[in-house]
């Protein structure tokens, strides 16, 4: 009786000592060293000499040994297993003898039978979860050749399936974790052909470009995003104002060409209709569901100017996004060092005029120097999105370009400095 | 001769016959891993008495059972004899739970364990371990 009860107590702290053990090891119970480590424990529960861990390979239809004691190292072996032969084993965890399997599992069980004959691994027991095989578990008599006592099974076949559960669990969260990483990809995959059709459509917005380089969304959308990156935006706040710059003139669709490209001076009518195309661009676009987040209400507010003088909803102040400044000034900045109907593009120094003067009125300080530095950079070689450089280095000095930005960038560090001055139509 | 390797914590006494073994603190799969090493170097060297003195083991727990388990079956299969001295009383409720003492000689010192060698080894060694 004393016996017995000495007996439960082993068995019991034994049982806890694997569940112990277990706990920690849920991400990687399948892998060499805690499967070593539950053999061991299991194998010294019942000082049993020698036993090996073979898990299911469902693929290759395998049992292949991934965890061993008592057996000089060599090769891995593997045994062949028929879909029949795995739901007969997932049908019982008790232990059985080698040599006496259950059911149709006798072509497994000769295969094993040299290995067990030459590891004297007399008993095996399937390791289950869920009514599913996870693998086998083979093991000697305790040492002294006694047989196992029928509690000793009982115990031997609650540690097996305590072995199981999170070798089960290991392998359903790598599953996971490879189903999620491919969707991830897919999802990298599908953002690139929808930002490639998209540039595609900036392009046809644009209308063609006779020299190959980035037209005017382009360039507008990588300045964008650069400068979103040096105000320390967010990375997906950037990639939506790269968005945005693409499709910021979709509005001017509605507007004829004609207009668009007149040399002449607007009248005010044909003025009033140039003015609607951030309002129809966010109609067009509004009911889009991108990946980026709300593109359509930086396209409606890139012409709003901080003094409430903008359109078409005569914002003022914060009542602007960051975002819609942000693309307010690198258009501003694109239709200035660009050719347009109306005007050659400004010399630089008129640039950072204009800039300079606008101020607070139109432009956004921080987001001024932001630009500044992203240009200054980007002729460095420093930015990840290059479209707008060609065009620059093609227009101007770079030399001169980086002289006066750094010069306005240096005044927009003093604030006191910087004088107000009057409205400028850009 | 004797050894210490600090890192191991292990001390190895060893004569031309026998080898005292004494591990120290905690008998897990570590300290475990490095008594079977330096038990199977031993016993592949012809040693065939092996005392292991479990005086400074505060407790073992399974994997370390199991690693002695594999030593005493390899002493066993080259004819030797294991013995197991100084064993706290926990620690020798396990292995007389396990019935270890069959396969092994349970000792309270070194001394007592090397009489009953020299007296082994002068007459028919009772055959052990089935």
């Amino acid at each position: 009786m004393e016996t017995d009860v000495r007996q439960f107590r082993f068995y019991l702290a034994a049982l806890k000592e694997l569940a112990g053990a277990l706990v920690g090891t849920t991400r990687h119970a399948d892998s060499s060293i805690p499967l070593r480590d539950s053999l061991y424990r299991i194998l010294g529960t019942f000082a049993a000499g020698r036993g090996m861990v073979l898990l299911w390979d469902e693929i290759e239809r395998k049992l292949v040994q991934h965890a061993t004691k008592g057996l000089r190292r060599g090769k891995t072996h593997a045994f062949a297993l028929s879909a029949a032969e795995a739901r007969t084993l997932a049908g019982s965890s008790r232990p059985f003898l080698v040599l006496m399997p259950p059911g149709n599992a006798e072509k497994l069980c000769a295969q094993l039978k040299p290995l067990a004959e030459r590891m004297r691994l007399e008993w095996a027991v399937p390791l289950i979860s869920g009514g599913s095989l996870i693998g086998l578990l083979l093991i000697s008599t305790p040492v002294g050749g006694r047989n196992y006592s029928e509690l000793q099974l009982d115990i031997l076949e609650q540690m097996a399936m305590m072995i199981a559960l999170p070798i089960a669990d290991s392998r359903v969260r790598r599953r996971l974790a490879e189903q999620v990483h491919q969707l991830q990809t897919a999802s990298r995959q599908l953002r690139q052909i929808y930002l490639e059709t998209l540039r595609t459509m900036a392009g046809v917005i644009d209308g063609p470009s006779e020299d190959g380089r980035p037209s005017h969304s382009l360039r507008v959308a990588a300045l964008a995003a650069e400068t979103g990156r040096r105000l320390g935006l967010a990375s997906e706040v950037c990639d939506r104002l790269y968005l945005a710059g693409l499709l910021h003139d979709i509005g001017k669709q509605i507007i004829s060409r004609d207009l668009l490209d007149k040399h002449e001076t607007l009248t005010l009518g044909e003025r009033r209709e140039i003015q609607e195309h951030p309002r129809v661009g966010y109609e067009l676009i509004s009911h889009l569901r991108f990946p980026w987040g709300d593109v359509a209400r930086i396209i409606r507010h890139h012409h709003e100017r901080l003094d409430g003088s903008g359109y078409p909803d005569r914002l003022k102040g914060d009542q602007i996004s960051i975002e819609a400044k942000v693309l307010m000034m690198a258009e501003a900045f694109d239709s200035m060092t660009s050719d347009q109907p109306w005007r050659p593009r400004l010399s630089f120094d008129k640039v950072v005029e204009q800039i300079h003067g606008n101020l607070d009125m139109q432009f956004d300080p921080r987001v001024a120097a932001a630009m500044c530095q992203a240009v200054t950079e980007g002729l460095s070689g420093q930015a990840r999105e290059r479209d707008f450089i060609p065009h620059l280095e093609e227009g101007f000095d770079p030399g001169v370009i980086r002289r006066l930005l750094e010069e306005l960038q240096r005044q927009l560090a003093k604030p006191t400095l910087r004088p107000k001055a009057k409205i400028v139509e850009i | 001769m004797s050894s210490q390797d600090k890192t191991l914590q292990i001390e190895i006494q060893e004569s031309d016959e026998y080898a005292v073994i004494i591990p120290k603190g905690y008998l897990n799969a570590l300290i475990g891993d490095r008594i079977d090493k330096a038990c199977e170097q031993l016993v592949e060297r012809g040693m065939k008495y092996l005392i292991i003195n479990f005086g400074q083991i505060e407790l073992i727990n399974t994997i370390g059972i199991s690693i002695l388990v594999g030593i005493i079956e390899k002493v066993l299969m080259r004819h030797g004899l294991v013995y197991f001295t100084e064993l706290g009383g926990t620690n020798r409720e396990i292995f007389e739970v396990l019935g270890l003492q069959t396969v092994a000689m349970i000792f309270p010192t070194d001394a007592d364990a090397l009489a009953h060698m020299r007296n082994d080894r002068e007459i028919y060694r009772p055959a052990i371990g089935g």
